[in-house]
């Protein structure tokens, strides 16, 4: 049995890029670190999950951006399968905040409670992925502290089986179960409503102590911060206590929810931005976005051309709306 | 703590280095302290309530084995004293399992008349394992009433009898005189309790995690729909995979159960064996659930008269035990609805059922008949399992229309088929090989190469597809 499990174990750190997407782009991570702190400055990342992957599209962001007159900007994306804000706090934290390669402006995209406390900590994906040994005090103080949560972190760290179970799974049922994603989407959906049903009348309040904790990084590296509510096939609400937040540690924040031509019909999977959806989204965060970034190009000007990020940069409380949006597209 | 949690396994770790450096009496001591620590980890509120049975019943039974003293037999004083027990057991459990279900009945009962009652809104929580450590309790007072056992001397033996915590919050419901034998002799090792421990708890945990929480996400998705918005075979599929949970979730929890006692050196009585192959009710009663079957034989049927006073009366026994067996699961009238199901099937069989005379030896069926018959019993034991799923009685006669009114083959139909196959088949094929042989520990006697493959199946299944969500055992709400 043990030289069984021994063999998964290889076999899965051996193999495991070509078993997802996910997994391959969680490898390429670093590489996408570096490969952004190379780049012109502004160096924009943008800090999510799925729906970012899908949603955003790079090139059209540039183009955008180009028409707005910001040319020569360096953009990638760091957007792990299924995680939220206490993911990408040590996603960011590791791979370029404790490396050294910080990008210039982080743009998080997120819909619904991936931005709150309350969003399911991947425990395992911060074993595997996210964290190292150093940030255990930090994550067994904030983020996981439940014993069973602790002893499942570390033996995601050491054991790779373990860490990428849930990935493995999906991989193995989308090959054996017709129809896996969609109907385990639909079940998901079912099984979630039913639990607000028969959640009390009054459901706690949403708190965002992990969200301050990212604002709070970013400030102490001088990286500004943009946080987008992304748009869904749904209405998506907003918590008024998250955009008070956001001001209040000094980020901007911009509310994408509503966004022209982005109908039901252009989520390819009723989660997921289609290809059309994701030009469109993309223009608008870079529209909502080139005031700043044109400010952050004077200042390396100013400062004599640096091509290093911009450390006497001042970040800008700002809350932009659709209005003020088509208010810049307006010739 | 749940047995499938990793504080669990370090609890049962620390209990198990220090009981094999402890004497027996020790032994017994600590035990009883880790079944109070263990009881205490769900809700510490409740460990007086299994204090308050396990005092009462010590003494009643010591009262009752009094009244048969040498001076004379007192039969009032015998039966006031046991009445004390049941009033005290059943109060406590009738409170706060039912107070809430037969307040709110009473209301809209009033209600329906056109008049107001007025009860206590009471937001009882029901104690986990109340129902498994009452019923073994009341036993051992029935059993010392009946002079069927000699009431115990030590208190702290007889607390540890109802607190032993492999089987204290979901059975087996443990007779006193298979355990308290156990409990009272030092214990000694055999070369094959590590191995009929490892395969009883490797066992059970493949059913709770791998089958069981599973089979929960498909089960909860279609229960939680409107059954119109199913097709028939989707409902059905809902049925089948919670006919897999409950027995996955339950048996799973019975097998740990088992193998951790075992590696303490008890012996627990073996509560499920192979119940889908039943090919009759009474047949399914002798596999399923088995400590509770033959706990409601032999203190509620046999002494309402069972089957010595003709056959209206036996249905009589029959109905009212199983109405009561349903009832024992919870309070709603799904429940109630599904005990009823089984007392009209072991009603409708009984005419039909040849059990064998004694030396008799039992002629075996014809291969296809034995097939048809466990297919059979298996639909009418799953159109229980409807019920006692279904929210309302409404839902469960929702989806059972369905089954017979739509039967289109959709996405979800397919994907429950083939989740189902893929989490289950493997076991029922496990345990139709068992069948075969009628040896539940076969795989342990097995050659090396087909456990090897087993224990390895089981590991990397465990290891690849627990499900993210822990689900509570079914019935620690019970």
């Amino acid at each position: 049995m043990a030289s069984v499990l021994a063999a998964a174990e290889l076999a899965g750190r051996f193999t495991g890029r070509w078993l997802s997407v996910d997994e391959s782009h969680v490898r390429e991570i670093p590489e996408i670190a570096r490969r952004l702190h190379a780049g012109p400055p502004p160096r924009i990342l943008f800090l999510g999950n799925s729906l970012t992957r899908c949603g955003v599209d790079l090139e059209a962001f540039r183009a955008e951006l180009r028409v707005r007159g910001v040319p020569d900007v360096a953009c990638e994306k760091v957007v792990p399968d299924g995680t939220g804000i206490s993911e990408w706090y040590y996603y960011f934290k590791r791979h370029f905040a404790d490396a050294n390669e910080t990008p210039d402006v982080v743009i998080v995209g997120f819909q619904g409670a991936t931005a709150s406390d309350q969003n399911l900590v991947r425990v395992e994906k911060l074993g595997q992925d996210a964290c190292t040994l150093r940030d255990i005090p930090e994550l067994f103080t904030s983020d996981v502290e439940g014993f069973g949560d602790r002893v499942q972190f570390l033996l995601s760290y050491c054991f790779y089986s373990v860490g990428k179970q849930t990935n493995m799974q999906h991989r193995v049922l989308s090959w054996v179960v017709p129809n896996y994603i969609q109907e385990t989407q639909e079940l998901n959906q079912v099984v979630q409503s039913g639990r607000k049903k028969n959640a009390p009348s009054a459901p706690p309040r949403s708190t965002y102590r992990r969200l301050e904790r990212l604002m709070s990084m970013l400030r102490r590296i001088d990286v500004r911060g943009v946080f987008v509510a992304m748009p869904g096939a749904t209405d998506q609400t907003l918590d008024p206590m998250l955009v008070e937040t956001v001001r209040e540690g000094g980020m901007t924040f911009v509310d994408g929810r509503r966004i022209e031509r982005l109908g039901a019909e252009r989520f390819f999977d009723g989660v997921h931005m289609d290809a059309a959806a994701a030009d469109v989204y993309s223009r608008f965060v870079a529209g909502a976005i080139a005031g700043q970034l044109k400010e952050l190009t004077v200042a390396r000007r100013s400062a004599g051309g640096q091509p290093d990020r911009i450390a006497s940069a001042k970040s800008r409380v700002e809350t932009r709306t659709i209005e003020d949006t088509r208010e810049q597209r307006r010739p | 703590m749940l047995f499938n949690s990793y504080i669990f396994w370090v609890f049962f770790a620390g209990v198990i280095v220090l009981y094999r450096v402890l004497p027996h009496k020790l032994q017994n001591r600590m035990l009883l302290a880790a079944g109070y620590i263990f009881y205490g980890s769900w809700d510490w509120r409740f460990l007086s309530l299994l204090l308050i049975t396990t005092v009462v019943d010590y003494a009643v039974a010591l009262r009752i084995a009094a009244c048969q003293s040498a001076q004379g037999p007192r039969p009032a004083a015998k039966k006031a004293w046991l009445i004390f027990s049941l009033c005290v057991n059943l109060g406590l459990l009738g409170f706060f399992k039912y107070y809430g279900f037969f307040a709110r009945e009473c209301v809209d009962l009033f209600e329906r008349f056109g008049l107001t009652l007025s009860l206590p809104t009471l937001r009882v929580i029901l104690p986990v394992g109340i129902s498994f450590y009452t019923f073994q309790s009341i036993g051992y007072v029935v059993d010392v009433y009946r002079g069927a056992a000699v009431p115990a001397r030590s208190f702290l033996d007889y607390a540890l009898y109802v607190a032993f915590f492999p089987q204290l919050v979901a059975g087996p419901i443990e007779r006193f005189n298979h355990m308290m034998p156990q409990i009272m002799a030092p214990r000694v090792s055999k070369p094959s309790d590590f191995a009929e421990g490892l395969y009883h708890v490797l066992a059970g945990l493949f059913k709770k995690v791998v089958i069981a929480d599973n089979m929960a996400f498909v089960v909860n998705g279609i229960f939680g729909s409107e059954p119109s918005k199913l097709s028939g075979l989707d409902c059905l599929m809902g049925v089948y995979a919670f006919a897999f949970q409950v027995y996955g979730d339950f048996s799973g929890y019975s097998s740990i159960a088992q193998g951790i006692a075992k590696w303490l050196g008890f012996d627990l009585m073996a509560n499920f064996r192979m119940p889908y192959f039943a090919q009759t009710p009474g047949d399914f009663w002798r596999r399923w659930h088995i400590s509770l079957s033959t706990w409601l034989r032999d203190y509620l049927y046999i002494p309402l008269g069972g089957n010595r006073h003709g056959a209206w009366q036996t249905y009589r026994n029959l109905m009212l035990t199983m109405f009561l067996g349903g009832l024992w699961h919870g309070a709603n009238w799904t429940f109630v609805a599904w005990g009823v199901l089984h007392g009209v099937l072991l009603c409708a069989y009984r005419p039909f059922e040849r059990r064998p005379r004694r030396g008799e030896p039992s002629a075996r069926p014809p291969a296809w008949r034995s097939v048809i018959a466990a297919f059979i019993m298996f639909h009418l034991v799953c159109a229980g399992w409807l019920l006692f799923r279904a929210d309302t009685i409404g839902q469960a006669w929702g989806m059972f229309s369905q089954m017979f009114t739509d039967v289109r083959v959709t996405p979800l139909t397919t994907y429950a088929i083939a989740t189902i196959a893929f989490f289950v088949g493997p076991a029922m094929l496990f345990e139709y090989w068992i069948e075969r042989s009628q040896d539940i520990l076969r795989l342990t006697r097995a050659a090396l190469l087909v456990r090897a493959g087993a224990y390895s199946y089981v590991a990397l299944m465990m290891l690849v597809f627990h499900p993210t969500l822990n689900y509570e055992f079914i019935y620690f709400q019970f």
